[in-house]
């Protein structure tokens, strides 16, 4: 079964996510924060096959979060889709400099649609929305 | 001569100091060397005092005598022991009297007939010592010693000492002139006691006590507690002293000896009256002698000045009359031959004047009429609330009202004449100032704009200023009128608004969010089947959650917008390409309402270089309004056309129209007509102040007409230049159509 870990502070967000991931067939790996998501990622074999990532969270923001994963050869190749309320521009460029997979905005989107954009990446689909 | 009274008063204020230092110095010395050489003596009196006890115990036949006392019982040899004490008491003049007790004070025996001044022995060391002891009670002396044998206690001894000799010596004044006191005091209890009586106190009976509590400072007090004190302080009798102390401990007695300042420094005070006297005259002397040589300079100085005085008027033959032989007489020859040189020259230019006095006389009338019609405008603007300043054209300042000395901190007085950039402006960019000369000056138009300005007391403020020119008849300008308003409190508010706003808005989407997610779910039937009912109420639930989306959505546009935090990114565009895309979105509603829609452009419509996401927000608002408020089957036409530098693009409907009494309101926050609120509830009456300031922000201007019932037209242009790029936080959250 692929897992996803993810990133998320908003306990009924990350709920939401949770339970339509697990649905649509994916193992979850729930975290709050950069700190523990890193934790997660840290020794644990097998990698998730995607990081679901939110930008505004305690301790680090997504931007710094995204930095550490792709700084590390080990974690870089996991793909990353970030789901945010909105962040500036210059942000989201960042992120998408730094390789991330997707950039969505909230409640702007249907989590469906979100969700078949994880399963086309995790299924080896194309990159960038 | 001038340089000489500082220098004189110098050195005599300076000599006068070392006198005065010096002599304080002498006199302390004095004083201690007096009451040292006193000490000395005392001490030497107490010692052989003490030897006197020492050798009366020691002697052998008053420990015979006192042994066959004490053997015999009760007094029995009194009699021989009272011979033996006057033989001791004749010879030694110290002894005024002598008595001897026995250990167990039954018997005793006195050359007096009452035992004067017994001491009560305590039971303390001194009282079982076989060292003898002087003390000082009721203003006797007295040495007591124990007499022992063979280390029995036998007898006491106490001599009353004759005090002729301490009392000599305490009443010895040498070298304390005729002011000084040499005083020798114990501590008794809280009081402390005179054991003599000085020269103020001559008169007085029994002894002089003070009590420590009242006098803490007093250096007699001090004294005979074992303390010392300023060299200079005042005395029991409240009179100021140069004083030094010394302390007898085994008696527990302070000596002080002292003199009064009066006298122990009036040299010093004679010296300082010589000093002033001699001062004063040195002085007057000094006026004297300058008065003297001033005049005879300023005199013939005088006469010329009165002589330029009458060639100045025009008596250009006036003789100055000043034979001083030195530089004043050559100086008004050579005034004279100037004088002689003007007359010709004068004569000539007479003419000229008057010429040129009817040219001026002219400009003068002008110039007045102007300053009457400027000197009613003063009067009305007096008073008002905002600053008003008149300058000239060059923008110097001639008149301000009141409001400026609250407004800059500048007194009236203080910048007429001056240029307000000198003053309180002059803090913006040189570009700014170069585009408002611009446009006053040159195009003669009235400019407006925000600024920010310094008080005198280096406070900012941003200002709201208008400046319009003052033309005369010929066009030229001639003043300058500036109105000014301090809008810092405002700016503050709004921007305090603004930043609520925003977080709120962002606080408000992450529940947003989650009831949309969770709506979506259950909609989607992941938590089980849904009656038909049920997905009617849950479509209700999502569609107001979308609303409140959008409500969010341009809430924070307007916050970014006003805070200038909008990202510009202009690209080369198809104005009618964007307004298709906008179309095709709002088919459906077009659709259902059987709109007809008339498209039409300008010929050859350039592409113009503007930021698309936002130039589609301006057309999608425009475009979407139009849909929703024209009723059934009517009609929007669309039109954008290039007019000289400008492409105007024109959007027109046959829907409900805007009540012409809030025609004013249309692009301010909120707004929403009565008559649009009765058909649609829906809206956040945020459209179309976002669409007036993206347009404005892009050098564009906005303008509608509209009648009630009839429909609406609005216009907007902008410039064939395009859009200047900015960089920005954020780019505008896109509306939902």
């Amino acid at each position: 079964m692929k897992s996803i870990l993810i990133v998320e502070d908003e306990e009924p967000l990350l709920l939401a996510i949770q339970h339509k991931l697990e649905d649509a067939g994916f193992e979850t790996i729930p975290t709050r924060d950069g700190k523990e998501a890193l934790a997660r990622l840290t020794g644990t074999e097998p990698l998730p096959d995607l990081i679901w990532l939110d930008y505004y969270l305690p301790f680090m923001n997504g931007l710094e979060f995204l930095t550490r994963i792709k700084s590390e050869e080990r974690l870089k190749q996991i793909p990353v889709v970030v789901v945010s309320n909105t962040a500036g521009p210059e942000k989201v460029n960042a992120m998408l400099d730094l390789g991330v997979d997707a950039y969505f905005v909230k409640a702007e989107r249907r989590l469906n649609d979100i969700i078949k954009k994880v399963q086309s990446i995790v299924n080896g689909g194309a990159k960038h929305e | 001569m001038f340089l000489l009274i500082p220098v004189v008063s110098l050195i005599s204020i300076l000599s006068f100091r070392n006198a005065q230092t010096l002599l304080r110095e002498r006199i302390s010395e004095q004083v201690e060397t007096v009451i040292s050489a006193r000490q000395d003596r005392i001490n030497d009196w107490v010692n052989r005092s003490l030897r006197l006890g020492t050798l009366l115990s020691q002697d052998p036949e008053l420990q015979a005598l006192l042994i066959r006392q004490n053997k015999q019982g009760t007094n029995p040899i009194s009699a021989e022991l009272s011979v033996f004490l006057e033989k001791r008491r004749e010879q030694y003049p110290e002894i005024q009297a002598v008595s001897v007790v026995s250990p167990s004070a039954t018997a005793s025996a006195s050359t007096e007939t009452d035992l004067p001044s017994m001491p009560k022995f305590g039971d303390g060391d001194l009282a079982q010592s076989a060292i003898p002891m002087l003390y000082e009670s009721s203003g006797g002396y007295f040495v007591s010693s124990r007499v022992f044998s063979q280390g029995t206690l036998i007898g006491t001894a106490v001599i009353n000492l004759n005090a002729d000799a301490i009392n000599g010596i305490l009443k010895d004044y040498s070298g304390l002139g005729g002011s000084g006191e040499i005083i020798l005091s114990r501590k008794d209890a809280g009081e402390v006691v005179f054991l003599n009586h000085p020269r103020s106190l001559l008169n007085l009976d029994g002894q002089y006590r003070l009590s420590i509590t009242d006098n803490p400072g007093i250096p007699e007090v001090l004294a005979a507690q074992h303390l010392t004190g300023p060299e200079i302080s005042t005395d029991y009798r409240q009179v100021e002293v140069v004083t030094a102390y010394r302390y007898f401990p085994v008696m527990g007695w302070g000596l002080i000896a002292k003199i009064d300042t009066s006298e122990a420094f009036a040299p010093i005070e004679r010296l300082k009256l010589e000093l002033i006297q001699v001062s004063l005259l040195t002085l007057i002397l000094f006026f004297l002698v300058a008065f003297m040589v001033s005049r005879s300079i300023t005199t013939p100085l005088h006469k010329l000045h009165l002589g330029t005085e009458k060639v100045g008027k025009g008596e250009w033959d006036y003789d100055l009359d000043i034979h001083t032989g030195d530089e004043v007489e050559q100086l008004a020859d050579e005034f004279a031959t100037m004088a002689k040189e003007l007359k010709g020259l004068y004569t000539g230019l007479e003419q000229k004047v008057e010429e040129r006095t009817v040219e001026l006389q002219k400009e003068k009338d002008t110039s007045e009429k102007l300053a009457q019609d400027l000197q009613k405008f003063q009067l009305a603007v007096e008073n008002v609330h905002d600053q008003i300043i008149i300058t000239d054209p060059e923008g110097h300042i001639i008149y301000a009202n009141r409001v400026i000395e609250n407004n800059t901190g500048f007194t009236r007085k203080e910048i007429l004449g001056k240029k307000p950039g000198e003053l309180w402006g002059g803090h913006m960019d040189k570009k700014f100032y170069a585009r408002m000369w611009k446009t006053i000056k040159e195009k003669k138009k009235v400019w407006e704009g925000e600024l920010t300005n310094t008080r005198k007391n280096g406070e900012t403020y941003i200002a709201a200023l208008s400046i319009a020119p003052i033309n005369d008849k010929e066009g030229i300008v001639r003043f300058f009128v500036g109105i000014e308003r301090d809008v810092t409190v405002e700016k503050e508010i709004d921007r305090m608004k603004t930043e609520f706003i925003s977080v709120a808005s962002h606080q408000l989407r992450t529940p947003l969010s989650a009831i949309k997610w969770f709506t979506e779910m259950l909609l989607s039937e992941d938590a089980g089947k849904l009656t038909a009912e049920q997905q009617k109420f849950l479509q209700q639930v999502y569609r107001s959650n979308e609303r409140m989306i959008e409500l969010v959505n341009a809430l924070l546009n307007v916050s970014r917008i006003e805070q200038g935090r909008i990202a510009i990114d202009p690209k080369p565009t198809n104005l009618t390409a964007l307004v298709n895309e906008v179309l095709t979105e709002l088919e459906p509603k077009i659709q259902e309402k059987k709109l007809n829609i008339v498209m039409s452009k300008h010929e050859r419509l350039p592409k113009i270089s503007v930021d698309q996401k936002l130039i589609r927000q301006v057309y999608a608002n425009l475009l979407s309004n139009a849909v929703k408020y024209t009723p059934e089957k009517g009609e929007i036409s669309i039109l954008i056309s290039k007019k000289g530098d400008e492409v105007i693009s024109q959007i027109r409907d046959t829907g409900y129209g805007i009540p012409i009494d809030q025609q004013s309101r249309v692009f301010t926050k909120f707004f929403r007509a009565d008559n649009i609120l009765k058909v649609s509830a829906e809206g956040t009456g945020l459209g179309l102040y976002i669409v007036k300031s993206v347009v404005e922000s892009s050098g564009g201007k906005i303008l509608f007409q509209s009648e009630e019932g009839k429909g609406s037209t609005f216009w907007f242009t902008l410039p064939v230049s395009g859009m200047k790029p900015r960089k920005g936080e954020r780019s505008l959250e896109e509306a939902k159509l």
